[in-house]
């Protein structure tokens, strides 16, 4: 076992394209997939938004809601659509947010891959280096 | 008076004239050796009775005509002066002359043959007394260990240095040993160091800064309502109900992020006593490491130098080995040379004379054994009589 230099520098640009690769890809797919977010949120509010409205001249079509009229029944629907919305808008930051956490911990695994990976690489080299020290005592003993 | 007796043609010695009687043992020594040698051995009164053997009665004496001739001035006595003459019926005729003048040139021919053996043998006694000598003093001085005495100085200092630099590979093994260590322990320390800033400055916890928020409540209307005058109190009710929700929904995802970033605070801390523990871990195996190097270091520069003494043992012991075979030979060779390698320096051994060689001692059996022959032969062949024998004058 002979000690090559360039053979662990090659490993080691083989091991940061790959990882870097693979980044950008992962990163192109999270920046893609939060863009996807913010606009179903955008679009879940403009629902609401637009929503609203609607809700309270219907009430008020029934004559539950008017000059000096504060109907029970107009309050409570009002409030469901409120807690309709923070209820929705809720679970679609909190779905938003898992995906990033997801995308997170799957890239710091992957740091943690290749950096095992370089880590492995260095320890293979030192052991080489090691061996090679032996072989060339070896040989300087003339005993190989 | 003399003991020489006139004989007709030849001068002939009586042993028991009165001349030779006083002269006596002072007589008798002033012969040389060759001279005793002829009386003792050619004057046999009964092969002369015979006509087998030589009248020698001339020999010793100083009237000898031809006492001091050298072989030619004898061979010229013969043929002119000594009476010899042909048809006379003795057996003196040229024939005969010249065989006595043959043989007495054998016979001179001999004696030098046999002198210059004599002084060969002399001369070979002399150097092989020499040799022996050399040899023993060789020996017994101890020169001979010189050469072994340079080479074990020679293995031991060799051994110093092969010691010193089996030392030296050693501490340099020590060295390289150590450095490695602590270049290696430098950079693994280097690479967890490295690690340990780097976790520090990016704590994994993404989870620490993240918050759950609830979120902002809902418009109750309450101005639209109370333009109508509808209490608003219901629509309060109702949004704080869903408030109260929200808040529960953020509380919950709020534990669930205390959750995850203890996890990975946990998963933060772990990793960090992961890395200290693999520190240790390599710390603790290098150590491991040095001390298994320095182990098999040791060990090496323990086989290396038992290697090394065993090594110069057994050259030590190669040289020791030559060198007693050397004194063995060398006194094999005093012993063979009738020597004695015992004792101390050189004393009566210079005294002593080694036997002949065998080859001088062929020569002088030939030489014997020739002249055994030839004095016995040579008057019957030349036909010797019972008259005056001219040899006897030849060879005085």
């Amino acid at each position: 076992m002979s000690y090559n230099p360039a053979d662990y520098e090659a490993r080691r640009r083989g091991y940061t394209q790959q990882y870097a690769a693979t980044g950008a890809m992962n990163s192109y797919a999270n920046f893609l997939s939060q863009q996807r977010g913010t606009r179903e949120r955008q679009r879940m509010l403009r629902q609401y938004d637009e929503a609203q409205p609607k809700v309270v001249s219907a009430y008020s079509r029934r004559g539950m809601l008017g000059p000096n009229v504060r109907s029970g029944v107009f309050a409570r629907g009002l409030q469901e659509l409120a807690k309709q919305r923070a209820r929705n808008l809720s679970e679609f930051d909190q779905g938003q947010m898992e995906q990033q956490r997801a995308y997170d911990l799957g890239e710091a695994q992957r740091l943690e891959a290749f950096r095992n990976q370089l880590a492995d690489m260095e320890m293979e080299k030192a052991n080489t280096i090691a061996n090679a020290a032996r072989q060339l005592y070896q040989r300087r003993m003339g005993m190989v | 008076m003399s003991n020489i007796e006139n004989d007709g043609a030849v001068y002939a010695w009586n042993p028991n004239s009165r001349g030779r009687e006083d002269a006596g043992a002072a007589g008798r020594g002033a012969l040389s050796a060759q001279q005793r040698e002829w009386q003792d051995v050619y004057y046999n009164p009964e092969l002369r009775a015979q006509g087998l053997a030589n009248d020698n009665r001339m020999i010793g004496t100083k009237t000898t005509p031809t006492w001091n001739m050298n072989p030619m001035d004898q061979l010229a006595a013969l043929f002119g002066n000594s009476g010899f003459s042909s048809g006379s019926g003795s057996g003196n005729s040229g024939a005969t002359r010249l065989g006595f003048a043959e043989l007495a040139y054998k016979k001179a021919k001999d004696a030098q043959d046999r002198q210059d053996a004599l002084d060969a043998l002399a001369y070979e006694r002399t150097q092989e007394a020499r040799k022996l000598t050399g040899l023993t003093d060789y020996y017994k001085s101890g020169q001979y260990g010189q050469g072994f005495d340079a080479l074990l100085k020679m293995i031991g200092d060799q051994g110093k240095v092969s010691e010193a630099a089996i030392g030296d590979a050693y501490e340099r093994a020590l060295t390289n040993l150590s450095e490695g260590y602590g270049a290696a322990k430098g950079l693994g320390d280097t690479g967890y160091s490295a690690l340990n800033a780097y976790l520090a400055a990016n704590p994994n916890n993404p989870y620490a800064g993240m918050t759950a928020s609830a979120g902002t409540p809902a418009d109750a209307l309450s101005n639209y309502l109370s333009a109508y005058g509808v209490s608003d109190l219901p629509v309060q009710g109702q949004i704080q109900a869903d408030l109260l929700q929200t808040q529960q929904g953020a509380a919950n995802f709020q534990n669930l992020l205390d959750t995850l970033s203890a996890v990975a605070q946990q998963g933060a801390g772990s990793r960090g006593a992961e890395s200290q523990m693999a520190q240790l871990l390599f710390n603790t195996g290098l150590g491991q490491e040095r001390a298994g190097y320095q182990s098999q270091a040791e060990n090496a520069r323990a086989q290396a130098l038992a290697a090394l003494q065993q090594a110069m043992f057994q050259s030590r012991f190669g040289v020791e080995q030559d060198r007693m075979n050397l004194a063995n030979q060398l006194a094999q060779s005093i012993a063979a040379a009738g020597g004695s390698s015992s004792g101390s320096g050189s004393g009566d051994d210079k005294d002593k004379t080694p036997p002949p060689s065998a080859a001088v001692e062929q020569l002088l059996k030939e030489i014997a054994a020739r002249q055994e022959a030839g004095t016995q032969r040579d008057p019957v062949q030349i036909g010797f009589g019972g008259g005056g024998n001219p040899f006897e004058q030849m060879m005085v």
